[in-house]
């Protein structure tokens, strides 16, 4: 009797491990230019690290987090 | 298996006591000055200051010192929290910062730029249509968001171009100084307080020309100005360093 067998092992592709390593670094520097604009109040300099710098990271490094799962899951044919 | 989750316990639970002694004394570092009740800026101020530091200890935890320790499920449970809920939280938390927190005289008077203006505003024996709103307390807070509403959240598109045009100008310091109004004042900016008002009824002439007002062809400021110094009296503030004083209009 064949037995089947559930556990099946995917091995993540290198191109989602190097989208999750950017959207870490990517997040790291967003969230440090942002606490740094929080930290330090309203300046022309620090609003300008904290948002035209800091949030567009962290925008980026969500969306390639996003792009990483949906990569995964298709990898994966959940989706 | 089950060493692996003990031998990153502690360091957890010590990143957390940190966060909480960051999130209990991190109110306290604000620039603005200091408020009886914690306003809603300090509140998102203080969750974006505790997503942030959660997020790069939690990220470089997980990603540099714990990456081959802990189990592939778990690294990803974290990288959804690190790289996705947490970053979020910080990017909510720091626009409404920035929306809220631009609303505040303090937030203008941040870029020296702006100290003939404020200063002027607060100045008890000026003229202007500015200090005579802040000295009268006509406008409880925010005094000079409520006159230039483009800024806020709710603001127009042109005003958050600018915002930015005026930032860069500011930290690459190519303006002229004294700095030059650039653009129209909309009398609905006036008109959104004052029209419907008794005083405001009463005067014929608003009546008369209550269209050209409407059109903004007539500004408000033509008989009611000037709303702030005019640009040879802030010259002359800047070269004094002192604060300024606009000699009543006859």
């Amino acid at each position: 009797m064949e037995t089947e067998n559930p556990k099946v092992v995917y091995r993540t592709s290198v191109w989602v491990t190097i989208q999750l390593s950017l959207a870490v670094n990517c997040a790291i520097a967003g969230m440090a230019c942002v606490l740094f604009f929080l930290w330090k109040g309203f300046g022309a300099w620090t609003i300008g690290v904290g948002t035209f710098v800091g949030m567009p990271l962290l925008m980026l490094a969500v969306l390639l987090y996003l792009g990483a799962v949906v990569t995964d899951l298709k990898t994966r044919g959940a989706l | 298996m089950m060493h692996h989750d003990r031998s990153y316990g502690r360091p957890l639970s010590l990143l957390v006591a940190f966060l909480a002694g960051i999130w209990l004394t991190g109110t306290t570092a604000w620039a603005y000055e200091a408020h009886d009740a914690v306003s809603d800026v300090d509140v998102f101020r203080g969750l974006g200051i505790a997503a942030s530091v959660a997020g790069i200890l939690l990220l470089i935890f997980v990603q540099y010192v714990y990456r081959k320790r802990i189990r592939h499920g778990t690294y990803h449970r974290l990288l959804l929290v690190g790289v996705f809920l947490l970053p979020v939280t910080a990017t909510w938390s720091t626009t409404t910062t920035v929306m809220e927190g631009t609303k505040m005289v303090q937030a203008c008077a941040s870029c020296h730029v702006m100290d003939p203006f404020v200063n002027d505003m607060k100045n008890q024996s000026s003229p202007t249509l500015a200090a005579r709103h802040y000295r009268n307390n006509w406008i409880a807070k925010d005094q000079c968001y409520a006159c230039h509403v483009t800024y806020g959240v709710t603001g127009t598109l042109a005003g958050k171009r600018d915002g930015f045009r005026h930032w860069l100008h500011y930290v690459t310091d190519t303006y002229p100084d004294p700095i030059q109004y650039v653009g129209s004042y909309s009398n609905s900016n006036c008109l959104s307080c004052h029209r419907g008002t008794n005083k405001w009824e009463r005067v014929k002439s608003h009546q008369a020309l209550l269209g050209e007002l409407s059109a903004d062809r007539i500004a408000c400021i033509t008989c009611h100005g000037p709303p702030h110094p005019l640009p040879d009296e802030r010259a002359a503030a800047a070269a004094n360093r002192t604060a300024l004083v606009v000699k009543p209009r006859e």
